[in-house]
């Protein structure tokens, strides 16, 4: 899952919009990643008023991995080496704009997504690029292959498919991103740096820290009890846990490849082991601390949002 | 001077303003500890993790009897600080004062 945001006004947000299709980011980040010297640091490029760049952010700590790309750079600001070629990936960013945003973010409040906002943002794109040589189309891409995710079957409901994911908790456990999200987005996979909370995305965020309580509200988000298949347009689908203090708090697991739980407590380091420094392989049993209400599992497809 | 529990998983932690009075307070607390020469406790994935705070623009970590700073650490055997700490916790939070209370009482340090 990516974040594309154009950096091109002043007083009014940005155009954002965020690319759930998991082909579509895995096509754009091979695109990206093939061209040495395409990309830069945000906000390195010029900084007057008018186009500055096209800023595209990893949501996810299981994306494919591509050399070169860190989580957050920048499309044809005027700090990339390959300006031609980072002008040709940017303006396909740029045309790839929906007309309607599937995922509601804040900013749509005052700069939501249309026909005559991707008009603008062309026109002013191509403004700025009268300074620099045209772009020419980028070619066609490959299908994804992500290895850092495998599709298993649900033991506890053959049916059922999800995904899980090499455990990465170097995704997370970095100072800019471990403070400002906790084990719902961990367990998600979906960095929002807002310390998530189940329901918020939908005005269904609940006060009451109990097991239906708090399902509810992540239901809201999209989340299905498992066992009620999630299709394979909705990959890569997580299959998640909800364990409850009661009246004081809640925390999630998220199901990874290699058999084990990895969970994110609060704003501190992601991790694979409970309270006695014991591997999670069953969240049921595990040591939880006043933890002590085991809710139930979860399907979070890529429709899942979170906020 | 701004407090913050380490306590919650999903919630955000409670954060909370002491005034100058506590400040110094706390500031005095601390100024009478002695170094430690014992490695500080490793809190647990879920619950009670400690207090933070800035002091003197230096970040510190309370936790189990230990107050570590930037290059120290403190040793505090009889729980001072964060017996201290509890006594300003917001009204709202009273719940967990009691709990983590019996948890400082039941450390292992004592």
């Amino acid at each position: 899952m990516l974040r594309i945001e154009i950096d091109l006004f002043s007083g009014r947000s940005n155009p954002v919009w965020m690319i759930t299709d998991p082909t579509e980011t895995d096509r754009l980040l091979r695109s990206i990643a093939e061209r040495p010297g395409v990309t830069a640091r945000q906000g390195t490029g010029t900084s007057g008023l008018g186009f500055r760049e096209v800023r595209i952010s990893v949501l996810a700590d299981d994306e494919a991995r591509f050399k070169r790309l860190p989580p957050r750079f920048a499309l044809a600001s005027t700090g990339v080496k390959d300006f031609k070629n980072s002008a040709v990936l940017a303006e396909s960013v740029i045309e790839s704009m929906p007309l309607e945003s599937k995922v509601r973010l804040v900013e749509h409040a005052t700069t939501p997504l249309s026909r005559e906002m991707r008009e603008i943002v062309l026109t002013r794109f191509h403004r700025y690029l009268d300074k620099h040589a045209r772009p020419r189309k980028p070619k066609p891409h490959k299908p994804p292959f992500n290895p850092l995710r495998t599709t298993i079957h649900d033991e506890k409901c053959k049916k059922c498919e999800y995904e899980v994911s090499q455990f990465n908790p170097g995704f997370w456990n970095t100072p800019s991103v471990q403070p400002y999200n906790n084990c719902y987005n961990y367990a998600r996979d979906w960095r929002t740096d807002t310390f998530a909370q189940p329901g918020r995305a939908h005005g269904a965020q609940t006060f009451t820290w109990q097991c239906n309580t708090v399902s509810t509200a992540a239901m809201a988000d999209g989340l299905k009890k498992r066992c009620d298949c999630l299709p394979q347009s909705e990959w890569p689908r997580r299959l998640m846990a909800l364990v409850i203090d009661p009246n004081v708090d809640y925390h999630w697991y998220r199901h990874q490849r290699g058999g084990f739980w990895g969970h994110k407590p609060g704003s501190t380091a992601a991790r694979n082991v409970d309270n006695s420094n014991v591997i999670v392989t069953n969240p049921e049993t595990c040591d939880r601390g006043g933890y002590t209400d085991f809710c139930g599992y979860f399907y979070a497809g890529v429709s899942v949002v979170i906020d | 001077m701004l407090v913050e529990l380490h306590v919650f998983s999903g919630r955000p932690n409670p954060r909370w303003e002491l005034d100058a009075l506590h400040a110094d307070a706390l500031t005095e607390l601390q100024r009478e500890l002695k170094p430690s020469k014992q490695t500080p406790s490793i809190p647990p994935a879920l619950g009670y993790s400690g207090f933070s705070y800035v002091t003197n623009d230096r970040p510190v970590v309370v936790y189990d009897g230990y107050v570590r700073l930037p290059g120290d650490v403190l040793d505090d055997p009889s729980f001072t600080i964060e017996r201290f700490l509890l006594d300003q916790l917001p009204e709202e939070y009273q719940l967990l004062r009691d709990r983590i209370v019996a948890q400082v009482q039941r450390s292992r340090r004592q």
